[in-house]
């Protein structure tokens, strides 16, 4: 255990760039139209330790999704590295991503259809070993049983029933099954329970946090449900427009955020107690494309403080206190928008 | 409207009354090849006019059955029984001339998908023009004035009335359908998971929109979803739905704060909260086993298989949906231990007999 503290985080993004291209078709090559630039992730700086769940949160087309997919890289990054276990993993091919991939494994949003229906669950969790040849039939079948029970699925029960027979919540654990029969050292678990129910969610997302323990796990956990965070993640990023803007100790995040963007995040979420009615900060507009990014601070078109620097010198991610890294100007001088009227405080209704 | 001078149209629109809802005794049964399946059986409430009502549930409870029943929306093969009293009016009942009336008139509704709702080749201001124009004598020039209005309403900058609904982005669109919702101020709102499919910004601008029209106007609306957060923040009563029947209605604060029936404690429980600073992280405790088999009459309680405080009497004798106090209904047979297991619901060995099965 002590030995983990020294070495290298498991995964760490440096600088990570995925830029697509899109329009660069026949049509508008014979228009003469140049093709456009998504910058879906632009420079992105983020490390996962072993046992350590950090969460990724911000709106749809922020980026989280292309940084889960670069991480595992089913995306290629065009910039920046990828570094796992201290060791650059961001252009490897052939047998050396093969065996990448088996480390660095993901888990996605919709059971339903990420289990083939014709397979057993004892072959889809099987599936990865016979793919990276693993085993011989009664290891494969040992480390299947295995997985299953790490994820609280008695195998007896439960190899030879079809995805059909399972519900929403046991699918996803077969995913997770399937990700760990492996022994990956890192999971990207994209909004692992968003298609769940409440009532099931609670457990898939407990496992997660145990496995990341008892397995030594590093987790990236991404999710627009900001509540769960706080549930099973020990640091949080906030992404916003392909960067990160603000990342540190969950609770610190959740409840003091710094960044204005969070702080309309989190105003943003409904409180499940009827007694208590927040203030709130309206944001309007929605986030710019990736495809033409703002000048300046990308957050600083919806941003009440934004003045006129924000407008034209993008801010660095800087260290604040204690693990809290916020990439905005406010900061810089020392600002303390906790202070600053109009933003949001819970308040008790009278 | 809000601002600038109201026309005709908007003043009589204005003037419409704000609708009372009694639904009574609701069943619906989708006919299938394995037999009848009781999606909804046998519920009953009311919506006050100028009231809102959360109908909360998980998938499969019922809950959109509902909303189609109540718009008489269902396929064919849907038997559906009791009444649905619209001001007294019997939408189950009433021949289709009285039914295209109260649709868009009286009965507005939000549906979860903005994408189905709008017609890909249509300009999206020439699809609210032309609900208006369905409905209300006015001319083109006037409709479209009032289109204009309530997009500003719902946020959405007017001269993009003449684009189509693939150049909006998805809360762009449910805005849009929002607004062609409200076009003609109808007396009660249903909003089906109004949105689900947004970011949490962006839900939380058009649930202030919804909520501040609604407040505006006095409509009465049905807030059907699964997020208790929204419940909280914009519904008066609630009625908590499983397996096709209502389990337990009442004030929100109540229902929700002091809940008297083991599957609303559970969902409570389940539902994560925003943690305050240097809080302990509290187990999130979730309800094992799955819903009954609908195809079968079930003799006990639907959530007894569930229920961690279940006798022998909840599996054999069903519960009636019973008043406890003050406008506050439960369908449990143990309605004197409710604060005994709220107590024991919140400790995660409470749920945790059949783990396996979730």
């Amino acid at each position: 255990m002590s030995a983990d503290e020294q070495v290298a985080p498991v995964i760490e993004a440096c600088g990570l760039e995925t830029h697509f291209t899109i329009g660069g078709g026949i049509f508008a090559a014979l228009a003469g139209a140049p093709p456009r630039i998504v910058r879906a992730l632009d420079g992105v700086d983020l490390s996962i330790k072993a046992r350590e769940v950090v969460g990724l949160v911000g709106e749809s087309g922020c980026g989280k999704s292309t940084l889960g997919m670069t991480l595992v890289r089913m995306h290629e990054p065009t910039g920046g590295e990828i570094l796992h276990e201290g060791k650059p993993i961001t252009r490897i091919e052939g047998r050396d991503l093969k065996a990448y991939r088996a480390r660095a494994q993901i888990i996605f949003q919709d059971p339903y259809s990420s289990l083939n229906p014709r397979l057993t669950v004892a072959r889809i969790v099987a599936e990865p070993l016979e793919i990276h040849a693993i085993g011989d039939a009664s290891t494969r079948r040992e480390k299947v049983r295995q997985a299953l029970r790490h994820v609280r699925m008695p195998p007896e029960e439960f190899e030879q029933r079809f995805p059909s027979d399972l519900s929403g919540g046991q699918r996803q654990r077969v995913a997770i099954a399937r990700a760990l029969v492996l022994d990956p050292a890192f999971i990207v678990a994209d909004e692992p329970v968003s298609m769940l129910d409440v009532s099931i969610q609670a457990g898939v997302l407990e496992l997660l946090d145990e496995l990341s323990r008892k397995l030594g796990l590093a987790v990236l956990y991404i999710s627009h449900d900001i509540a769960t965070v706080g549930y099973i993640c020990d640091r949080v990023a906030v992404m916003y427009l392909g960067r990160i803007v603000e990342q540190g100790p969950v609770q610190k995040v959740l409840r003091k955020p710094m960044h204005p963007y969070t702080q309309s995040l989190m105003a943003a979420i409904p409180n499940v107690d009827p007694a208590i009615r927040r203030d709130r900060v309206t944001l309007t507009g929605d986030v710019p494309s990736p495809a033409a990014i703002p000048r300046g601070c990308r957050f600083a078109p919806r941003c009440v403080h934004a003045g006129e620097r924000c407008r034209t010198i993008e801010p660095e991610l800087l260290p604040q206190e204690a693990g809290h890294h916020v990439r905005c100007h406010l900061f810089a001088d020392g600002v303390d928008l906790q202070q600053t009227p109009g933003l949001p405080v819970t308040s008790q209704r009278s | 409207m809000v601002q600038g001078t109201k026309s005709d149209l908007d003043i009589r629109l204005d003037r419409k009354p704000p609708v009372r809802l009694v639904v009574e005794d609701l069943r619906v049964a989708y006919q299938t090849e394995r037999g009848p399946f009781r999606a909804v059986d046998g519920i009953s409430f009311e919506v006050a006019p100028g009231s809102v009502l959360g109908l909360v549930g998980e998938s499969g409870c019922g809950k959109s059955t509902v909303v189609k029943a109540l718009l008489r929306l269902l396929p064919e093969t849907a038997k559906t029984s009791g009444r649905v009293l619209l001001d007294d009016a019997d939408i189950l009942t009433m021949d289709a001339k009285a039914l295209r009336s109260a649709r868009w008139n009286k009965i507005a509704l939000v549906t979860q998908s903005a994408m189905n709702a709008l017609d890909p080749v249509i300009r999206i201001g020439d699809q609210i023009v032309e609900s208006i124009r369905a409905h209300e004598p006015v001319d083109r020039a006037a409709a479209m004035q009032r289109a204009a209005d309530l997009f500003a309403l719902v946020g959405l900058p007017p001269e993009r009335l003449v684009e189509f609904p693939h150049q909006f982005s998805g809360g762009m669109r449910q805005r849009a359908v929002i607004a062609m919702a409200l076009s003609l101020n109808a007396g009660l709102l249903l909003a089906d998971e109004p949105t689900t499919a947004l970011d949490p910004i962006m839900q939380d601008q058009i649930m202030s929109r919804i909520r501040h029209i609604q407040q505006s106007l006095s409509r009465s609306m049905i807030l059907v979803t699964h997020d208790v957060g929204l419940v909280a923040e914009n519904c008066d009563t609630v009625a908590v739905m499983y397996a096709g029947k209502v389990i337990e209605r009442g004030p929100t604060l109540e229902v929700l704060n002091s809940p008297r029936h083991p599957y609303t404690m559970g969902l409570r429980n389940a539902f994560p909260r925003i943690l305050e600073e240097g809080e302990a992280r509290p187990p999130l405790i979730s309800i094992s086993g799955g819903l009954p088999d609908l195809f079968r009459p079930i003799p006990g309680c639907r959530f007894a298989p569930r229920c961690p405080f279940a006798t022998s009497r909840c599996t054999s004798e069903e519960p009636p949906l019973s008043l406890t106090e003050g406008a506050h209904f439960s369908a449990c047979h143990y309605q004197d231990r409710a604060e005994e297991f709220r107590e024991a619901a919140l400790k995660p060995g409470t749920w945790r007999k059949q783990e396996l099965a979730s």
